[in-house]
C-alpha cells in the first residue's frame, strides 16, 4: 500500500511536499489511513512533526505507526515530534504565553472570536517554534486530525476557516513564521448522504486553498469485503501551473 | 470567406462595454485562470491596473504571468497584510471604496481597470450589505471592475445579491486539461447586460493557452457530426430476431382464454353463465313505481 500511494502522489523529493497545503477528505469511509502514511513517512523523511489530534491518542498512532516502519515515540524523546493531545485535553496542557506569541507579530487577535481555536493555535505555534528552535534547518510539518469534529463542540465554520488559514499561514508561506520550510495537513470529514451544511462549507473552504487533495470514498457500487473503497488525487495548483 | 465572429467572452476581453464583471467558480473550476487572461488583455487597454489579492500571497498568485503584465499592474496583498498582522495598512480587515480609492493613488479612476480575488474571502471579515454596497460604488467610479467569487461557498440568496450588483457574469461549468496538457479549455455560462440595457445569454467554451491567451466561441457554432446508430444486434453469436416464418406463426397463435371472433351484429351483447346458485329474478324491479 505505502508504494502504490507513493506512486499515486507521485513523490519524487524528500520535500515535494514542503510549502504545500494537503487536504485529506473522507465521506462514507475511513481515511485516516492516509493520515498514517504521510505520519510515517514524515519521520522517515526526517522531517520534524507537530501532530494534533482531535480523534485518537499518541498511543495509537505510534502503535499504527511501528506497523509502518516508524517510532513516533523515539522521535518524540528525540525533541521531531510534538504531539498535541486535544482528544482529552483541549489546549494540548501546555502553558501559553500571549506576549510571547505577539512578539512575533501574528495576527492572533484577527484570527477568531473563539478563544478555544486562538489557544490552540498558540499551543500550536509555540510547538512548531519549538521545533524548529531544536532544528533549524529541517521542514516541519503540521498534521491536524480531523478538524471537522470542531463543528460539533459548536464553533462556526468562519472561526474554524480562519484557524486553517491562520495554519496555512504559519507554515506555507514566505511571510509566515517558517517562511515556506513547512508543510500543513488536515483531514476534514463530510458524508455526502448527511446534508451537513457546515461540514460541507468547512470542507470547500479548505479545497480553496489547498495545493493537493486526496478524497476517500467507498465504492459507489456498495460495500464490498475485498475493496474498501477508492482515493481520488486532485493536483489543485497544477491547474494553473500548466500554463507555464 | 466571412472572418469568424468574436465570442461574447473574446469582446469582453478587449474590455468593451465592460462594467463589472463577475466570474463565479467553485473547488474544481479554477477562476483564477480567466482572471489572468482578462489581466493579460486589459494591461493592453488600460493605463492602470490594480489587483486586490485576499485569497493567497502574492508570488503564489503572479507565478506563471510574463514578467512584461507583473511590471505593469498594481498587486495590493490583503492576505500578507492581514495576517502579517499589519494593523495600519490592512486592506482585507479595512475593506471599503475609500481604502481601495486611496490604494489606486492618483491615477484617474476613469482610466483604473480592478481585479479582486476573491469576494469570498471579503464575505468572511465583512457583511453581505457593506461587500456589495462597495462593490456597487466602486464599479460605478472606475474604467471596469472584475472579481472572483467561489459559488460553492455561498448559499443561493448571497449568489443572488451579489448577481444583483454585476452587469457580467462568467459561470464556470467545466475544465479540463487540453490534449498537450498546455493549457486549460472549459465551457461557461455568460449573462452580459449591455448598456443599452439588453440582456444576452450564451453559453461558450474556451481554451486558454500558453501566455494565458484565452480563444472561445459559442457553443451552437460547434459542428455537430452525425453518428450512425449501431445496431446492438449486429455481432452478437446468437439471433435475437424472427424469421418470416416465424412472425407469421406467431401472428396466428391463438392465445388460450380469448374467443374467436365473431360477426359483429348491432348493438353490445353481454353473455352471462349463471352459476347453479344464482337466484335470477326476471321481474321488473320498477313495477311498483308510480311516476
Amino acid at each position: 500500500m505505502p508504494t502504490e500511494l507513493e506512486s499515486l502522489l507521485d513523490k519524487k523529493n524528500d520535500n515535494d511536499f514542503v510549502g504545500k497545503m494537503i487536504v485529506v477528505s473522507d465521506s462514507n469511509a475511513d481515511g485516516s489511513f492516509l493520515i498514517h502514511h504521510f505520519i510515517s513517512q514524515v519521520t522517515r523523511d526526517g522531517h520534524l512533526l507537530c501532530l494534533v489530534s482531535f480523534t485518537h491518542s499518541f498511543v495509537h498512532y505510534n502503535t499504527t505507526g511501528t506497523k509502518l516502519g516508524s517510532n513516533l515515540l523515539r522521535h518524540q524523546q528525540t525533541g521531531k515530534v510534538v504531539f498535541v493531545d486535544c482528544l482529552t485535553n483541549l489546549f494540548g496542557g501546555k502553558e501559553v504565553l500571549a506576549d510571547e506569541c505577539a512578539s512575533d507579530h501574528v495576527a492572533f487577535s484577527t484570527a477568531s472570536n473563539s478563544s478555544l481555536l486562538t489557544d490552540l493555535y498558540h499551543t500550536i505555534y509555540l510547538c512548531v517554534k519549538e521545533l524548529m528552535k531544536n532544528y533549524p534547518a529541517l521542514p516541519v510539518c503540521l498534521v491536524v486530525d480531523d478538524c471537522s469534529l470542531l463543528l460539533s463542540l459548536g464553533l462556526k465554520v468562519q472561526e474554524l476557516v480562519n484557524f486553517v488559514h491562520l495554519c496555512h499561514f504559519l507554515l506555507c508561506t514566505t511571510v509566515g513564521y517558517c517562511k515556506k520550510s513547512g508543510y500543513f495537513i488536515l483531514t476534514v470529514h463530510n458524508d455526502q448522504n448527511c446534508y451537513d451544511e457546515d461540514e460541507q462549507l468547512l470542507k470547500a473552504h479548505t479545497l480553496h486553498t489547498c495545493d493537493i487533495h486526496l478524497h476517500v470514498e467507498g465504492l459507489s457500487t456498495g460495500y464490498s469485503q475485498e475493496v474498501h473503497g477508492e482515493v481520488s488525487y486532485i493536483h489543485c495548483f497544477m491547474m494553473m501551473m500548466q500554463l507555464l | 470567406i466571412c472572418p469568424r465572429a468574436m465570442s461574447l467572452l473574446e469582446s469582453l476581453l478587449t474590455g468593451e462595454d465592460v462594467r463589472a464583471v463577475s466570474v463565479q467558480d467553485s473547488t474544481h473550476l479554477n477562476g483564477r485562470l480567466l482572471l489572468k487572461c482578462f489581466l493579460t488583455h486589459w494591461v493592453e487597454r488600460y493605463p492602470s491596473i490594480h489587483v486586490f489579492l485576499y485569497d493567497m500571497e502574492e508570488h503564489r498568485w503572479t507565478n506563471g504571468l510574463a514578467q512584461g503584465i507583473r511590471e505593469r499592474m498594481v498587486l495590493h496583498c490583503g492576505y500578507s497584510q492581514h495576517w502579517c498582522g499589519e494593523k495600519d495598512s490592512d486592506l482585507l480587515k479595512d475593506f471599503s471604496v475609500q481604502k481601495c480609492v486611496e490604494a489606486v493613488g492618483h491615477a484617474p479612476l476613469q482610466e483604473v481597470a480592478i481585479i479582486i480575488d476573491s469576494v469570498s474571502t471579503l464575505l468572511l471579515h465583512h457583511t453581505l450589505s457593506h461587500v456589495i454596497r462597495s462593490l456597487k460604488l466602486l464599479g460605478s467610479k472606475v474604467a471596469s471592475l472584475l472579481y472572483l467569487v467561489h459559488s460553492d461557498l455561498h448559499d443561493s440568496h448571497v449568489m443572488a445579491e451579489l448577481n444583483h450588483v454585476t452587469f457580467t457574469r462568467i459561470l464556470l461549468k467545466s475544465q479540463e486539461p487540453t490534449d498537450n496538457c498546455t493549457g486549460q479549455r472549459g465551457s461557461c455560462s455568460l449573462v452580459h447586460c449591455k448598456k443599452s440595457g439588453r440582456v444576452v445569454k450564451k453559453d461558450e467554451v474556451y481554451e486558454v493557452s500558453e501566455g494565458y491567451q484565452l480563444s472561445g466561441r459559442e457553443v451552437d457554432m460547434i459542428p455537430i457530426v452525425a453518428t450512425r446508430r449501431q445496431d446492438p444486434a449486429a455481432n452478437l453469436t446468437f439471433s435475437v430476431s424472427l424469421t418470416s416464418k416465424e412472425k407469421s406463426d406467431r401472428a396466428k397463435t391463438v392465445l388460450p382464454y380469448v374467443r374467436p371472433q365473431q360477426p359483429a351484429s348491432s348493438g353490445g351483447q353481454i353473455h352471462y353463465q349463471p352459476d347453479q346458485s344464482d337466484d335470477i329474478d326476471h321481474s321488473d324491479p320498477d313495477d311498483d313505481l308510480d311516476i
